[in-house]
């Protein structure tokens, strides 16, 4: 759409379209969110139990599971606010383009009554 | 780590010792792992895709904006990178766990059938039978078998944990503070001798940003330096993408202003977040040449014309002049031929009177008709009512109103002005410039 040999150049189309697939991406990590928060749990008692270090190690998988699924869901709002300013910016470009194009209107409209030209 | 509680061992029973492990459960562990995995295989692909799709995009859009866009990608995609290596790490790590317990579970040596209840050390020891001597050496089996099982166990949870070491490494500005804070204390907690390279890796990558963050006090002291540190660093960089184009830079200039400059890694983003009066400008800039473009000018001069309703809407006064001039010189054709196809082709009621308009501008006998006439009305009846209905008659004032008022009067008419509307021609026909063009 947009044509600029050195400022920017753009396909909103396509900038658009990539919004999409991120916002899919984004949601893509559900499952993992959810699996690294609720699935990934030890039972009390499966790696042992009455001494230090099955307590140790459940402790520390425990810690590990938290920040993992904190830092997936985290991410996840990454890229989700990610393509919202990808949208943001496509929409800019839009609006740009669309202006851009009125004011050409405009102009030419009143300058010459050229017709069916085409 | 099992060297501090290796005596809790000693002291135990073989009957204790079989209990520790008597409710543990392998195939458990290795469900998690295989959860984990899976997690590692989701955020690969959502790694993957993440790139795909920003190469896509960026393969049609450049400038400034487009480039924050990538590296903000690229930090994204760093992170799930990353975050995937935790769940892989997770993942071989329960399972490395789940193999020291299943091996653990194998060679525990079994209850001796001859022995029943807890036997301490103590009392194995003051006994001294051959029963008591084969159940001490299953307790050492025993003992044995589960420091092994602990320190394996320790392993497994540094190959868990050593992700939870890098995190100050991967929070490269991308995780609350909260987390950032957890990490850190994590690692003050704990510092066992972390996989070098995998340190030495991830501390490359954003170097900067983890020494701002080594002082525990960094955050409370200065609060904008995690902040430069955190996502809004490249936030910057996307909100000018998100900004109205033609907005000016001056909410931006304040932040470059406040910018501390001993903060080393605000100098990275100083640029970036400059970029919002550079991607304005950008937009002007482009908005200017978009106009200059001959291309641009084609291609929206050809849209706005398809829009327009050329066709659909009723003609300006443009286009009624250029059918008036059209229509005009064919009258004049038809006139300079034959008087026949003169009075057939004025069946048309708008070429009609364009033809009249054209008459009476062309030829002065009508004109010297029309101002014979009032003369010749005026001597036996003077008053306006009589003036008005000769007008209809008057060729050269057949407007549209006179033409009706002629046809509801019907009033006597010379038969080239009689109408008969079955012979009107139809419009397509009677438009003719419209169409031959």
């Amino acid at each position: 759409m947009g044509a600029g040999t050195g400022g920017y150049r753009v396909d909103v189309t396509a900038l658009e379209s990539t919004v999409r697939q991120l916002r899919a991406v984004a949601d893509s990590l559900d499952a993992p969110r959810a699996a690294a928060r609720y699935d990934t749990a030890i039972p009390a008692g499966s790696l042992g139990s009455g001494f230090d270090g099955a307590s140790a190690l459940a402790g520390k998988h425990d810690e590990m599971r938290d920040w993992l699924g904190s830092m997936i869901a985290e991410l996840q709002g990454f890229i989700e606010q990610y393509s919202g300013e990808a949208k943001s910016a496509a929409e800019a470009y839009a609006e740009q383009e669309h202006r851009t194009r009125q004011d050409f209107f405009s102009a030419t409209a009143g300058a010459s009554w050229g017709g069916g030209t085409r | 780590m099992s060297a501090g509680h290796g005596g809790a061992f000693d002291r135990a029973g073989l009957s204790e010792l079989r209990a520790m492990i008597a409710e543990s459960d392998p195939g458990t562990l290795d469900t998690v792992a295989a959860r984990w995995a899976a997690v590692d295989v989701a955020l690969r692909q959502a790694q993957e895709d993440l790139l795909h799709h920003t190469r896509a995009a960026t393969d049609h859009w450049s400038g400034t904006a487009a480039d924050a866009f990538t590296a903000r990608a690229q930090r994204i995609h760093a992170s799930l990178g990353n975050g995937a290596d935790f769940a892989s790490h997770a993942s071989s790590g329960v399972s490395y766990a789940a193999e020291a317990l299943r091996a653990a579970r194998e060679t525990m040596p079994p209850e001796p059938a001859s022995l029943e209840g807890v036997v301490s050390v103590e009392q194995a020891g003051a006994v001294g039978t051959t029963a008591s001597a084969l159940h001490e050496e299953q307790r050492q089996q025993a003992v044995a078998v589960m420091e092994l099982l602990e320190e394996r166990y320790g392993k497994a949870a540094r190959m868990i944990g050593t992700p939870g070491i890098a995190r100050a490494d991967l929070d490269c500005g991308q995780f609350s503070e909260t987390t950032i804070q957890a990490s850190r204390d994590l690692r003050l907690a704990c510092r066992p001798p972390a996989n070098p390279t995998a340190q030495s890796v991830r501390s490359s990558t954003d170097h900067a940003g983890r020494e701002n963050r080594v002082g525990p006090k960094s955050s409370s002291e200065s609060p904008s330096l995690p902040k430069a540190g955190q996502m809004p660093s490249p936030q910057t960089g996307l909100d000018s993408l998100a900004c109205h184009p033609r907005s000016t830079s001056s909410g931006t200039v304040p932040e470059n202003e406040n910018e501390p400059v001993t903060q080393k890694p605000l100098i990275r983003f100083a640029s970036r977040s400059g970029l919002q009066s550079d991607l304005s400008d950008e937009f002007s800039i482009g908005n200017r040449r978009a106009r200059l473009l001959p291309g641009d000018t084609g291609t929206l001069l050809g849209i706005g014309e398809t829009r327009h309703p050329a066709w659909g809407q009723a003609p300006t006064a443009a286009s009624a002049q250029r059918q008036l001039s059209e229509m005009s010189s064919s009258d004049r054709r038809n006139s300079v031929a034959q008087p026949s196809d003169f009075r057939r082709s004025r069946r048309d009621g708008l070429q009609q009177s364009v033809e009249k308009v054209d008459r009476h501008s062309l030829t002065p006998e009508f004109g010297e008709r029309r101002t014979e006439r009032p003369a010749a009305t005026e001597a036996p009846n003077p008053s306006g009512v009589t003036d008005s209905g000769t007008q209809g008659w008057i060729p050269g004032l057949a407007t549209e109103g006179g033409r009706m008022q002629r046809i509801q009067r019907g009033r006597h008419r010379t038969s080239y002005l009689k109408e008969n509307p079955e012979d009107w021609l139809s419009a397509c026909v009677a438009n003719p410039p419209v169409v031959d063009r």
